[in-house]
């Protein structure tokens, strides 16, 4: 193994320092001089002792360090041929072999790190793999930007192309807030040793204060926000630093400099991935530029996959929809169907029915009328009269709801029918001790009815009502427009309709009242919604029932 | 004495009609035939027509009631049925009234009085 000898050597070299550069540092040497160097006042140590991401290699990797710095180094230059116990004279052989242990261990280092970025973005992919919701890729994909074991930046975020076209808005951040987090976070992880995918499958909107900044940007596409301008124009990742012109980006950020890799899919620029290292201050380098457009890439088909999703979902609630539909209007053609095959046998059999009754009745009834109070027949003669009387009514209804002609429809005042129609119902309400509460509101537009049919409905609607309170209560009737219709709610304050019983109701022949034929509602409902309308009835059982009629209605002038 | 004329194909219905009318003071003559009653219009004197119309044999108490009102226009006509939605049939409305059928014929009294009070 070539690299931790060579590590050895170079090692051993830091710790002895010549009495002749004891004077010198070796920024001094290097003419680096940057105060900012970790090693900076630190006698016994030099510079290229430090690892691949020191700060003196300006993103360059240890082989070029060595070439482009090193190797210039006077200092270097002694101590390396000291540690090889060769003469001056030859430490030009030496160091160029020393270079090529060196890019050799180089190379060694990139292949690993291009190994562990190669293992990133199958495990990316991987956890990419059945994610549909785009929040939840989308921080797959920004983990891998700034978790350790991946690119290791500090911060990553996410903007989309808006509506316009013309502006990148953010739509998600990863990474901390400021250096005191950092330490936290970092901490956390190295102690609790997560691995990547605990942190890239943690909540997407984890860090709120990085969430809100994210949220916040919002960069034009255009040449005052070069980094974005270019990456977007030249569609490759780019590193733009602070002093560059027009770096909108590292200005909104707080940065020294932004790495930006634009979102392509199918040709269309989405939006662009953005990473700093606004904690560390370290140079982004070239590698993960090469990393971010491929992890921006992984953006785009998550975009997609997600659009796909969403499309086909969409269709599949179309065609459940449909179905629901379909299922619908085949139930209900059935009971039309149904209803009106029974409309028709019921016609045909309350005409038969009626001419017997016509009979029955009108000879019982010319019987009784010729009867003495003290004959006992009377009270015979009496049922049978009664009982024709109500079955007569039950035919009267089933005539009603099966040959109802179609309304004719004309233009009326409602208000006045129902005035009308309560008028009517005036004496019964008295005697039932029933109070009577009318709210219309004021100037009502005018309704197309046809007006027979409608006070038949509020009659039977009325008179329901009525029958609904047997020992006395409150009769309500309101008017008013909503939701560009008319609304008519009649309520009560009786008995109520039984809980699982309310769909029933509307059922023909369905009835809770004692000798009712069960057509009164029936026929309400059929005549309103013959008037484009509709009639819903809510109950509770004690308390009441509460019927709310619809009506479409004129325009006001 | 005033002449009704009933025309129903109801027997029971003639008989109750032709009971209750001539208690009231008329002169019934009742019939379940259209053509018979068409020539008894034309034969007697007869002062009120009562019409039954149904559903199954529209053209029967309908045509019979044109043929009327087209020989006899004086002749009051009034239209008794099982169907309370004749009403709304425009042939019925040459009728001088329109009855629904029921067992309490105070309605069609009332009505027939109404047209022919049985004393001038």
């Amino acid at each position: 193994m070539t690299k931790p000898g060579f590590r050895r050597i170079i090692k051993g070299m830091a710790e002895e320092r010549q009495d002749e550069f004891r004077s010198k540092a070796c920024w001094d040497l290097t003419a680096c001089g940057k105060p900012e160097c970790p090693l900076y006042g630190k006698e016994t140590q030099a510079c290229w002792a430090q690892d691949a991401a020191g700060f003196c290699t300006g993103g360059t990797s240890i082989g070029e360090r060595l070439r482009k710095f090193c190797m210039k180094c006077k200092f270097f230059r002694f101590q390396l041929s000291r540690a090889l116990g060769r003469r001056q004279a030859d430490h030009d052989i030496y160091s160029a072999f020393e270079v090529m242990l060196a890019q050799l261990a180089a190379s060694e280092e990139d292949l690993s790190r291009k190994v562990r970025e190669l293992s990133i973005l199958r495990e990316v992919g991987r956890l990419l793999q059945g994610v549909h919701d785009l929040d939840r890729a989308f921080h797959i994909i920004l983990s891998g930007v700034t978790a350790g074991q991946a690119l290791g930046l500090n911060r990553a975020f996410l903007l989309l192309v808006d509506g316009s076209g013309g502006f990148l808005e953010g739509k998600m951040g990863v990474g901390p807030a400021n250096g005191e987090e950092a330490d936290q976070i970092w901490q956390r992880i190295a102690s609790e040793k997560l691995s990547f995918e605990q942190i890239a499958m943690a909540e997407p909107a984890g860090n709120p204060r990085l969430h809100d900044l994210a949220r916040s940007l919002r960069i034009p596409i255009a040449p005052e926000a070069q980094a974005v301008y270019r990456a977007v124009q030249e569609r490759r990742a780019i590193c733009w630093p602070k002093d560059a012109e027009g770096c909108l980006l590292c200005e909104r950020l707080g940065v020294d400099e932004v790495a930006v890799a634009p979102l392509v899919s199918e040709d269309r620029v989405l939006g662009v991935l953005i990473a700093d290292n606004v904690i560390t201050h370290q140079p982004i380098r070239e590698e993960n530029l090469a990393m971010m457009e491929i992890l921006a890439e992984e953006v785009g088909a998550a975009v997609e996959r997600a659009r796909l999703h969403e499309s086909l979902e969409w269709e599949v609630r179309e065609l459940e929809q449909a179905q629901r539909i379909l299922q619908e209007s085949q139930t209900s053609l059935l009971r039309a169907e149904r209803l009106g095959a029974m409309g028709e046998v019921a016609a045909t059999m309350a005409h038969e029915i009626r001419n017997p009754l016509v009979s029955i009745g009108g000879f019982a009834r010319s019987m009784l009328e010729k009867k003495s109070e003290e004959d006992p027949d009377r009270l015979y003669l009496g049922i049978i009269v009664e009982e024709v009387e109500r079955l007569e009514s039950l035919v009267n209804g089933v005539l009603n709801y099966a040959l109802r002609p179609e309304p004719k429809l004309a233009l009326r005042d409602v208000t006045k029918e129902i005035g009308e129609a309560l008028l009517l119902m005036d004496e019964i309400c008295d005697r039932g001790h029933i109070g009577v509460v009318s709210d219309l509101a004021a100037d009502l537009p005018a309704v197309k009815l046809d007006s027979q049919q409608f006070r038949q409905v509020l009659l039977n609607l009325l008179q329901n009502a009525v029958q609904a309170m047997p020992a006395g209560g409150t009769l309500s009737v309101k008017a008013g427009l909503e939701n560009g219709l008319l609304r008519i709610e009649i309520s009560d304050t009786g008995v109520g309709i039984p809980e699982g019983e309310i769909e029933r109701i509307y059922q023909p022949f369905y009835t809770t009242k004692q000798g009712g034929a069960g057509l009164g509602l029936p026929v309400a409902l059929q005549i309103v919604r013959n008037h484009g309308g509709d009639l819903k009835i809510e109950s509770t059982e004690g308390k009441g029932a509460w019927v709310t009629i619809t009506l479409p209605h004129e325009r006001k002038a | 004495m005033k002449k009704i004329l009933v025309v129903d194909d109801e027997k029971h219905i003639r008989m109750l009609y032709e009971k209750e009318f001539t208690e009231e003071g008329y002169a019934v003559r009742a019939t379940g035939d259209p053509d018979e009653a068409a020539a008894y219009c034309s034969q007697e004197n007869v002062d009120l027509v009562i019409l039954d119309i149904k559903l199954t044999d529209k053209d029967g108490g309908l045509e019979l009631l044109r043929k009327i009102k087209q020989h006899h226009k004086a002749l009051p006509v009034i239209l008794s049925t099982a169907y309370p939605h004749y009403q709304y049939d425009f042939a019925s409305w040459v009728a001088d009234a329109y009855v629904v059928k029921s067992g309490n014929l105070a309605d069609l009294k009332e009505k027939v009085k109404e047209i022919l009070p049985p004393f001038p």
